[in-house]
């Protein structure tokens, strides 16, 4: 068989057409990446948000000019130049030329983009904003006012009639005949010919029904009124704004984790692969962690073609796994048998296996004493940790350390062990992956004392 | 012994004033990439995941993934284009894989093979196909990725295992399980298909 059969293995034929479609899928693509990115990543998610913006400020584009009249006979929004949307509620009238304008009648809710000073001239007064919410409500006076255009500075001496200004963002200086009040979000004042007055509550409140400030006039009673309104509008638009913002948050979090994921390339190390230094750090805190495959006569375990392809394994590397458990089992017993049965007064440890002899020797070393047990622990992370060497062949040192040494270097011998016939990669996704049946225990005494 | 392990030759490379312009994501030299690399991509794809649509839509993947890094890509580097296209295509089949768990398709009883020149040539052909994508479906999916990189794309085994994210060495233990794993499965073949002089387990660098 050559490499002209090996192509006879079935294999799909492009299309046609395919490159086409794949050109013009990038050029959308490269379309897309030049809108801003933020917009790009939460466009699904802002928009809920962007229509609702919409009703207050996209709206009027279609209406944007540079001169213009209107008189709503219903609620109307318009853009007034370029920088501002204009709400009017039926009966109110604005007149702009540039940037004069004039409000001269009714009720208008003024959002403007920040920039340059921008006035709206009332029969009653100027409002100078720099980019803000803002709503005006011109009413006449008792004495029928003669209409006409009302330019700055020739203002107060011709009008009769109130104007109440509501601030919802921002700043504006509502002046009239020499005199100025300032207002931030949540205040209100009302200017006519008695000048102008602050009449709502301090900063930082909400813009809302205020008894002391609609105890005047129908007018200010219904200024108040559709403040509040239009405060629960806001209100609303902000709590919204606040979920975006969390829900902006938590993706951007998600895509974080995601991406540091995709570059580290995987997932985590385990925490039982364990280098000399990791040995270090864990003798200093006094952590012992040994990790042993399922494996002897009671603790058999064996691969599924299932798990062995989680492993990026084939099923005849079954057997390869298979044999190395045993010689793992085979080292790890070889050590802790005869000193189990040792400690069992030469009984037979071969009925009790591998973790209930771990137990044992455990067991009777707290028995003896708690510092002896600790101290086991202790030396078994400083010799993995390399800061002193292991015992020797026929040593004394006590029976835990021995059985806990071997214990402990045995997930390291068995990642050796099957790097030799599946390579460094394969042996470590077997040794310290999720897949497989594994006898993970640690066992933390705590730092040594210092003198 | 077969000769599973003869690689079949990558063919030209795109040339380099072209790759320059689709750096510069220039459509026509875009489309010329794709034109130049889309049969391999597609064999890769529909071979580590048998065919279907998907096969396109990992292949689209595969090429838009390639345009927005092309500009990164280093026309003097050690990569050729080829070989970076299919780290991609492979790198996108094996997630497809193991995030849908993408069902092998079955292997069918026919399919095209547009150079056959008798009827009893594409009628072997044909059932040779079938063969090697049957026993292909019995390879772990790290393994089909580094047999059709190593001996149907021409990869050598070091680029073997920069695609899969391997040391040379694993990706050399892997090649050599997988042909062993097809020379078992295809050992009654010896006999109807003439054999030459390559041994299955000869390792290329």
């Amino acid at each position: 068989m050559d490499d002209h059969e090996l192509e006879a293995w079935n294999a799909e034929e492009p299309p046609e057409g395919f490159a086409e479609r794949v050109v013009a899928a990038a050029r959308r693509e490269e379309s897309a990446r030049s809108r801003p990115r933020a917009a790009r990543i939460f466009a699904g998610l802002l928009l809920a948000a962007t229509l609702g913006i919409a009703v207050v400020v996209g709206l009027g584009l279609k209406n944007a000019h540079a001169r213009g009249e209107v008189s709503a006979s219903e609620r109307q929004e318009v853009r007034v130049g370029t920088r501002a949307l204009a709400v009017l509620e039926k009966g109110a009238h604005v007149k702009w030329d540039g940037d004069a304008i004039e409000q001269d009648e009714g009720d208008v809710f003024w959002r403007v983009e920040p920039g340059a000073r921008f006035v709206v001239h009332t029969p009653a007064a100027d409002v100078a904003v720099k980019g803000t919410c803002f709503r005006v409500q011109v009413k006449d006076g008792e004495d029928e006012m003669e209409r006409r255009s009302v330019v700055s500075g020739a203002v107060g001496a011709v009008i009769a009639a109130t104007a109440m200004v509501g601030v919802y963002e921002g700043k504006v200086a509502v002046s009239h005949a020499g005199q100025s009040v300032d207002l931030v979000a949540g205040q209100s004042a009302s200017a006519g010919p008695g000048g102008v007055k602050r009449v709502s509550s301090g900063p930082g409140d909400e813009v809302s029904p205020d008894p002391a400030a609609a105890s005047g006039t129908e007018g200010e009673k219904a200024l108040t009124a559709a403040n509040a309104n239009l405060a629960d509008t806001v209100r609303d638009y902000r709590r919204k704004l606040e979920a975006i913002e969390a829900q902006k948050k938590k993706l951007e979090k998600e895509l974080a984790e995601a991406q540091l994921k995709l570059t580290d390339g995987g997932p985590m190390k385990s925490e039982y692969e364990l280098t000399p230094q990791d040995w270090k750090d864990l003798a200093k805190e006094g952590e012992l962690r040994m990790r042993v495959p399922c494996s002897g006569p009671r603790n058999d375990f064996s691969y599924t073609p299932s798990n062995l392809n989680k492993l990026g394994l084939a099923p005849q590397d079954a057997p390869i796994l298979q044999a190395a458990f045993q010689r793992s089992h085979a080292r790890t017993w070889g050590t802790v048998e005869p000193l189990c049965s040792q400690a069992l007064g030469g009984a037979d440890a071969s009925k009790l296996g591998l973790q209930a002899c771990m137990s044992v020797l455990g067991e009777m070393t707290r028995m003896q004493s708690n510092a002896t047990y600790d101290e086991d622990v202790r030396e078994v992370t400083e010799i993995m940790a390399g800061m002193r060497p292991a015992p020797g062949p026929g040593s004394t040192a006590d029976p835990l350390l021995r059985a806990y040494l071997a214990m402990a270097s045995e997930s390291q011998n068995i990642e050796t062990d099957l790097a030799q016939s599946l390579g460094q990669d394969d042996a470590k996704r077997v040794v310290y992956g999720d897949t497989g049946c594994w006898w993970n225990s640690s066992h933390g005494v705590g730092p040594r004392d210092t003198p | 012994m077969m000769a599973l392990a003869m690689p079949a030759p990558l063919g030209t490379e795109l040339d380099r004033a072209t790759l320059d312009r689709a750096r510069a994501l220039d459509p026509i030299a875009l489309r010329a990439f794709v034109v130049r690399y889309e049969r391999p991509v597609f064999a890769l794809l529909s071979r580590m995941l048998g065919r279907g649509p998907h096969v396109e839509d990992l292949a689209q993947e595969t090429f838009l993934r390639a345009f927005r890094a092309l500009p990164a890509f280093r026309l003097d580097g050690p990569a050729r284009a080829s070989t970076w296209l299919l780290t991609i295509a492979t790198r996108l089949a094996l997630d497809s894989r193991k995030k849908k768990r993408l069902p092998l398709a079955e292997p069918e009883a026919s399919h095209q093979v547009p150079d056959a020149s008798t009827p009893e040539t594409e009628r072997a052909r044909r059932e040779l196909g079938r063969r090697l994508a049957q026993a292909a479906e019995a390879l772990s999916d790290d393994q089909r990725a580094a047999l059709l990189l190593s001996d149907v794309h021409g990869f050598t085994l070091a680029e073997v295992g920069e695609a899969l994210g391997i040391p040379e060495a694993t990706a050399k233990t892997r090649v050599f399980r997988a042909r062993q794993h097809m020379r078992e499965r295809l050992a009654d073949l010896r006999e109807a298909v003439p054999c030459d002089s390559q041994d299955l387990a000869t390792e290329r660098e």
